[in-house]
C-alpha cells in the first residue's frame, strides 16, 4: 500500500506531491470545475479559496477519486491517484458525519491506521500507540474514551484531524478545518499544519477565509470554477486576482455554466 | 413500543390499502363483466348452465340435473374454499351463469359479499344446505355459528339434493318433475353409500375410532358414523396452529394410542407431518376434506371427481390407517 | 366446547340382521360410547378445544424442552433473533430502517416464485426466489434514485408496495393451483413459527453462521463503511463490495427469518432490538451483541409466551416482546432512560434545596457575628421567608442527610454541614465578585444569576476563579468571602486566604 517516498534524495526527478491535467467535474450536467491544471511542489502549505459554490470541495474530492471526473486525470507523487490512495490523507467536512454514530474518539482515530492494519485484520498494539500519540498531538488525548457527539465543533475538527495525522501520509487534503471553530483551536491546528508542512508534507486546506489565508499558508489556489491563480502567497494575494475570483456571480464562465445546464434539461 | 406499535400499525393500513384497492379493481371487474354478460338464454332446447363453487355442490348439481344441466366448478381439486377469493374471470362465469350454487354455512367465506351482490342484481343464488334443518346441524364457536361441512354425513348431503331440484325446478320449470324425482333417486342411492360406510367403520376396533386431521372438517363424519374427530385448526384454515396445539395434540395421539394421522389435499400439512415425527405415528394417507378429487382418477370402479368416489376412498384409507 | 346436547345414540340395526348381530352391534357400540364418554367427549373438536391447559404447567414444560416443536421453535427464534439483531444494528445506526421493511416486503413475489418452481415448499428454492427478488428490488430503488430527483424513501415505500402488491397477486393466483393450498405459501404472510423443520432451522442455522463470522472477520471494515464511507474509500478500502456484502447478508437474514415472523413482521424484528440497544450502550461493537442478545430473547419469550396457551400465535409475540424490552430500555436505561432522569433530577432538587437551608443558616449566624453555632427556628423561617412548619421540614432534610443536628428548637451544623455552607456561600460570593470585575457587569445585577450558579461549580472551576481573581477575601457587596474547610465552626475569622494550594472545596461527605 505505501508506494515510493517522494522527494527521494537519490537525485533523480522527483514526482510532484499532486499533477492535476485538464481536470473537468460536472454534477448533473452543470460543470462544476473547468479545466482545472496544476502542479503541487513538494513540502507546502497550500490554502484553496474561492466563494461559495467555486468547487473547492470538490476540487479534492475528485483529486481523490470521490467523484466521477468528466475529463482530465489527477497523478499523485507520480502515480495515478487510484494506486497511490494509501499515501493520502483525508480530513472531511465535519457535516459528512453522523455524530451520533456510537463511537468513541479512539475508535474514529485507529480509523486512520485501518489502512496500514489490512483487511480483515486487528489494529496492533503499536497501531494504538500512534493513535494516543496522534491524539495527543491535538491535545485531546483526555477525550479518548468519549462518545463523538459529546464533543464541540472543535473538537470533532481535532479529532478528524488527528484520524489524518494517524493515517501518516505524505500528501494531505482538508476540507475546511477552521469551519466553526474558536480561535484558540484555530491557532492550534494551524501550528499543527505548519509542523506537518516543516516535516516535508504536502497539505491543501479549503479555507473560507480571506484575511487569516494570506496569513496562514505558503502557496494559495484561487478557484472559481476553474483556476484562477495558482501560486506562493505574496504573489497571488493581490486585489486584481482576488476580484477576478471573487467578483460578482454573473463571469461569463457561470453564465455559460448555467446555459449548458438549461440545454441539458 | 412505539416503534412496535407503528410497525403493526401501518403493516395493518398497508394491508387495508391493499385490500381496499383489491376490492375496488374487483367490482371494476365485474361491473365490465356485467356490460358483457347481459344475455342469459333460458329456451328451451339450451343446457342449463350451473355455476358451482365446489366440487361437492358441483357434483349434487350434475346428478340432480342429469342431461340438462352444464356444470361448471370454480374451485378445482386440492383449492381451499376457506381462503378463496373470487377473481375476475370467476365473476364473469358467475354473471353468465343461469343458476349459483353454493353450499353455504360460509363454507366460501371469503365469497359472501360476492353472492349478496349478485342476489342485488338478480341472478339466482341457492345453497344448497338452506333446506336442512338448523337442529340437525352442528354448532360451531359462538353466535349460531354452524359447521359447513356437512358433506361428510352421507345422509345429510343426500337431503341436500332437494334443495338443488327446487333451485333447478325455478329456472326451467318445465323439467321440474325431472329433476325432483333424479333427486330421490339419488337419495335412495347414497343410502346404500351409508350403509357401506357404517359398516367400513364397524370394521374398525372401537379404541381405535380416532380420526386426527389437519382442520377440523370431519364432525359430521364422526357423528355420524361413531368416530372421535380432533383436528389441528379449527373449523376454518384461517386460523394459525399454535405451538402450545400442536404439543397437546402430540399429547393426545400418545395418551390415545391412535395408529395413524391424516393429511389433507387442500390444507398445508407442515404442522400435522411435524406431529406425526414427534407422536411417532405413521401417516394414513391424504383425505379429501374440503373438495374433491382429480376427474379422471380412479378409486376402484369410482372416479374421484365425484362425490363417491371421494367417500369411498376416504374412508377406504381411514379404515386402513386406524385397523 | 360448544355445549350442545347432541348426542351419539347407537343406531338401532336394520331389521334385515338377526338379532345376534344386533345384540354383538349394540354392545359393542355401547362399548365404544363408553369409552368415547370416558374420554369426555362425543364429537369432534379443535384440539384447542378439547384440552384445558394451565399457564402454569406449560410453563414448566416449556422449560424442560422435552417437545422436539418447542426445541425447533427455540432453535428456529434464537437464530433469527441473532442474525436480525445484528444486521438490524447496521439500519439504525445508518438510519436506514426503512430499507429493511422495504426489503422484507419486497421478497413476497420471490418467495411465492419459489413455490411456483416445484409448486411445493422447497427451502432452496424459495431462499433463492427471495434473495432474486430482494435484489431486484434494491435495483429498482437505486435506478430510481439515480435516475430521477425522487430522494430514497420515496423509492423504498414505492418499490416495497409494489412488490408487496406483485406478492399478493401471485399468491391468489396459487389458490387455484391444485396444489397450490398444500403449499402453505399463506403462513409467509405472518409466519408459522410452530411448523419449523429440520430444513428450515438448517437455512437458519447457516445464515446466522454466515452473518456472525463475516461480522467478527470484517467488523472494523464494516463499521468504517457505515461510520464515513468517503474516508473509507479513500483508504482504499473496497467500499462498493462491503456495502453489497453487508445488503446480502441482510437479504439472507430476511430470508430466513420468514418462516417464522412472515413478511409483515420481520422488520419489528430487524429493528426493534437494535433500537433497544441503543439506548443502553455508546459503543457500536458493544450495541451489536446487546441487539444480538435482544433479539434472541425476544423470539425465545416469543416462543414461551405462544405456548402458555393454546391458539396463540408466535411471531406476533415475538415482536410485542422486543416491544416491551424496548419499553423498558426506555423507561429504565441507565443513559438515556426516563426513570434515571427522573430520579437525578430529583435528587438535584434535593440538594440544592439542602443547600439553599444550609446558606440561610450562615447568613443567620454572620448577621449576628457569629454569636455561637446554634440558630433557632424561628430565625431561619425568617431568614427563608417561610413558615415554622416549612423550616422545620427543611431542617429535617438536614438532619437526614446529616448536615445538621436539631435539639429543642435550635438548629447546629454539623461540620460537614458547617464545611458546605461555607462553600456555597463562598461559590456564590466568588461568582458575584467574578461577574462585577471580570464580566463587568453592575453588582445590582449579579445576585440572581450566582443563585444558579453556586450549587454547580466545580472544584476546578472555583480554583480557577481564585487563581484569576486578585482578590477573594471581600465580594461586591462588601461582605467577607468564607474559605473552605473550616473544620472548626465558631471561633474562626472568615476571611482567611487559602495557604499553599490547599483549596480544599467542601466535596460531598
Amino acid at each position: 500500500m505505501s508506494g515510493p517516498e517522494a522527494g527521494s534524495t537519490s537525485g533523480g526527478p522527483v514526482a510532484p506531491p499532486l499533477e492535476i491535467h485538464d481536470l473537468t467535474v460536472a454534477y448533473r450536467d452543470k460543470p462544476v470545475l473547468w479545466g482545472v491544471d496544476l502542479e503541487a511542489p513538494a513540502g507546502k502549505l497550500i490554502g484553496i479559496v474561492g466563494p461559495n459554490g467555486a468547487g473547492k470541495s470538490t476540487l479534492i474530492k475528485a483529486c481523490m477519486g470521490l467523484l466521477p471526473c468528466a475529463s482530465g486525470w489527477v497523478k499523485a507523487f507520480g502515480h495515478p491517484v487510484s494506486e497511490s490512495l494509501g499515501r493520502i490523507g483525508y480530513v472531511p467536512q465535519r457535516e459528512s458525519v453522523d455524530w451520533d454514530f456510537p463511537v468513541s474518539v479512539m475508535d474514529v482515530v485507529l480509523m486512520g491506521r485501518y489502512g496500514r492494519v489490512g483487511l480483515f485484520r486487528r489494529p496492533s498494539a503499536e497501531d494504538r500507540r500512534i493513535a494516543r500519540d496522534c491524539l495527543d498531538q491535538v491535545q485531546m488525548l483526555p477525550f479518548a474514551d468519549r462518545q463523538i457527539s459529546n464533543l464541540s465543533g472543535g473538537q470533532q475538527q481535532r479529532v478528524f484531524l488527528a484520524r489524518a495525522l494517524a493515517q501518516e501520509s505524505d500528501l494531505y487534503f482538508m476540507d475546511e478545518p477552521f469551519a466553526g471553530v474558536d480561535a484558540a483551536t484555530e491557532a492550534s491546528i494551524i501550528a499543527l499544519l505548519q509542523g506537518l508542512r516543516d516535516r516535508g508534507k504536502t497539505l491543501f486546506v479549503v479555507h473560507h477565509d480571506l484575511p487569516t489565508a494570506r496569513d496562514y499558508f505558503d502557496w494559495l489556489l484561487l478557484l472559481n470554477l476553474r483556476v484562477v491563480a495558482f501560486g506562493p502567497t505574496a504573489e497571488v494575494f493581490t486585489p486584481d486576482l482576488l476580484q477576478k475570483t471573487y467578483g460578482g456571480r454573473l463571469t461569463l464562465l457561470s453564465e455559460v455554466a448555467e446555459a449548458v445546464r438549461a440545454k441539458a434539461r | 413500543m412505539l416503534g412496535c406499535f407503528l410497525s403493526a400499525a401501518s403493516a395493518w393500513l398497508r394491508l387495508r390499502l391493499l385490500v381496499s384497492v383489491d376490492v375496488v379493481l374487483r367490482l371494476l371487474g365485474f361491473l365490465m363483466a356485467a356490460t358483457l354478460a347481459a344475455r342469459g338464454g333460458d329456451g328451451a332446447g339450451t343446457l342449463v348452465s350451473v355455476c358451482a363453487t365446489v366440487g361437492m355442490v358441483a357434483d349434487l348439481a350434475r346428478e340432480v340435473g342429469g342431461p340438462q344441466v352444464a356444470v361448471h366448478a370454480l374451485m378445482g381439486p386440492g383449492v381451499d374454499p376457506h381462503l378463496y377469493r373470487a377473481t375476475a374471470s370467476d365473476l364473469v362465469r358467475l354473471q353468465r351463469a343461469d343458476l349459483i350454487l353454493y353450499s353455504g354455512l360460509h363454507l366460501e367465506g371469503r365469497m359472501q359479499e360476492t353472492f349478496e351482490r349478485l342476489r342485488r342484481s338478480g341472478r339466482r343464488v341457492a345453497a344448497v344446505t338452506d333446506g336442512l334443518a338448523r337442529d340437525r346441524l352442528i354448532n360451531a364457536g359462538g353466535e349460531g355459528q354452524k359447521d359447513p361441512h356437512v358433506w361428510f354425513d352421507v345422509r345429510l348431503w343426500a337431503d341436500c339434493a332437494d334443495a338443488v331440484a327446487e333451485a333447478l325446478a325455478g329456472v326451467r320449470p318445465a323439467s321440474a318433475e325431472a329433476f325432483r324425482s333424479r333427486a330421490s333417486e339419488l337419495k335412495r342411492r347414497w343410502d346404500g353409500l351409508d350403509r357401506w360406510v357404517r359398516g367400513r367403520v364397524e370394521e374398525i376396533p372401537p379404541t381405535r375410532r380416532i380420526l386426527v386431521t389437519s382442520h377440523d372438517a370431519f364432525g359430521y363424519f364422526g357423528r355420524a358414523y361413531g368416530m372421535q374427530v380432533v383436528a389441528l385448526q379449527g373449523i376454518s384454515t384461517v386460523t394459525e396452529a399454535g405451538l402450545a396445539d400442536m404439543a397437546q395434540l402430540t399429547d393426545f395421539i400418545r395418551s390415545k394410542g391412535v395408529p395413524a394421522v391424516f393429511l389433507e389435499s387442500s390444507v398445508s400439512p407442515a404442522g400435522l407431518q411435524r406431529i406425526a415425527k414427534d407422536a411417532g405415528v405413521r401417516r394414513g394417507g391424504e383425505l379429501f376434506s374440503d373438495a374433491l378429487g382429480t376427474p379422471g382418477q380412479k378409486h376402484g370402479p369410482f372416479d374421484l371427481g365425484t362425490y363417491e368416489g371421494m367417500i369411498r376412498r376416504n374412508v377406504d384409507r381411514i379404515v386402513e390407517g386406524l385397523k | 366446547m360448544d355445549g350442545s346436547s347432541t348426542q351419539w345414540i347407537p343406531r338401532p340395526p336394520s331389521t334385515r340382521v338377526d338379532a345376534f348381530r344386533g345384540a354383538r352391534r349394540i354392545l359393542r357400540g355401547v362399548a365404544g360410547w363408553l369409552w368415547l364418554a370416558s374420554a369426555a367427549l362425543a364429537q369432534a373438536a379443535k384440539i384447542g378445544d378439547l384440552t384445558e391447559v394451565r399457564w402454569t404447567e406449560q410453563a414448566l414444560r416449556f422449560a424442560s424442552l422435552s417437545d422436539p416443536a418447542v426445541r425447533h421453535a427455540c432453535l428456529g427464534t434464537v437464530l433469527l433473533g441473532v442474525s436480525c439483531g445484528l444486521l438490524g444494528g447496521f439500519l439504525v445506526v445508518r438510519r436506514m430502517a426503512l430499507l429493511g421493511d422495504a426489503l422484507s416486503h419486497a421478497v413476497l413475489p420471490g418467495v411465492a416464485l419459489g413455490f411456483l418452481w416445484n409448486l411445493e415448499k422447497d427451502p432452496l428454492a424459495i431462499f433463492v426466489g427471495a434473495l432474486v427478488a430482494g435484489f431486484a428490488g434494491s435495483a429498482v430503488v437505486s435506478l430510481i434514485t439515480r435516475t430521477t430527483r425522487l430522494k430514497e424513501d420515496t423509492a423504498l415505500g414505492m418499490v416495497l408496495a409494489t412488490f408487496f402488491g406483485a406478492g399478493l397477486c401471485l399468491m391468489s393466483m396459487f389458490q387455484r393451483l391444485p396444489t397450490g393450498n398444500k403449499s402453505g405459501i399463506e403462513s409467509f404472510l405472518f409466519g408459522q413459527a410452530a411448523a419449523l423443520g429440520p430444513g428450515d432451522l438448517q437455512l437458519m442455522g447457516v445464515v446466522t453462521a454466515l452473518v456472525v463470522g463475516m461480522l467478527a472477520v470484517g467488523y472494523k471494515e464494516f463499521l468504517l463503511v457505515s461510520f464515513d464511507p468517503g474516508f473509507a474509500r479513500v483508504l482504499a478500502l473496497p467500499t462498493r463490495w462491503l456495502e453489497r456484502v453487508l445488503l446480502l447478508l441482510l437479504a439472507f437474514a430476511v430470508v430466513a427469518a420468514l418462516q417464522a415472523v412472515g413478511v409483515v413482521l420481520v422488520s419489528a424484528m430487524l429493528i426493534i432490538p437494535a433500537a433497544t440497544a441503543s439506548l443502553l450502550t455508546d459503543r457500536f461493537h458493544r450495541m451489536l451483541l446487546w441487539s444480538a442478545a435482544i433479539g434472541a430473547v425476544s423470539g425465545l419469550s416469543g416462543a414461551f409466551l405462544s405456548f402458555l396457551g393454546t391458539r396463540l400465535p408466535t411471531g406476533p409475540f415475538m415482536v410485542l416482546s422486543a416491544g416491551l424490552f424496548f419499553g423498558a430500555a426506555l423507561v429504565f436505561s441507565p443513559r438515556h432512560g426516563v426513570w434515571p432522569r427522573w430520579n437525578r433530577q430529583r435528587s438535584q432538587r434535593l440538594r440544592v434545596a439542602q443547600e439553599n437551608t444550609l446558606k440561610a443558616i450562615y447568613q443567620v449566624l454572620e448577621s449576628g457575628g457569629f454569636p455561637g453555632e446554634t440558630v433557632p427556628v424561628g430565625a431561619l423561617a425568617a431568614r427563608r421567608r417561610i413558615d415554622r412548619e416549612a423550616a422545620l421540614g427543611e431542617i429535617g432534610a438536614l438532619v437526614r442527610g446529616e448536615f445538621a443536628t436539631l435539639s429543642g428548637d435550635t438548629v447546629a451544623l454539623t461540620p460537614s454541614g458547617w464545611q458546605r455552607a461555607c462553600a456555597i456561600v463562598r461559590n456564590h460570593r466568588l461568582w458575584e465578585l467574578y461577574l462585577t470585575q471580570d464580566a463587568c457587569i453592575a453588582p445590582d445585577h449579579v445576585h440572581d444569576d450566582a443563585e444558579k450558579i453556586e450549587h454547580v461549580l466545580g472544584e476546578a472551576t472555583v480554583r480557577e476563579l481564585e487563581r484569576r481573581l486578585p482578590r477573594t477575601d471581600v465580594d461586591p457587596h462588601g461582605r467577607p468571602i468564607p474559605s473552605v474547610p473550616a473544620p472548626a465552626p465558631g471561633g474562626r475569622a472568615p476571611g482567611d486566604r487559602p495557604q499553599g494550594g490547599v483549596i480544599g472545596y467542601g466535596g460531598r461527605p
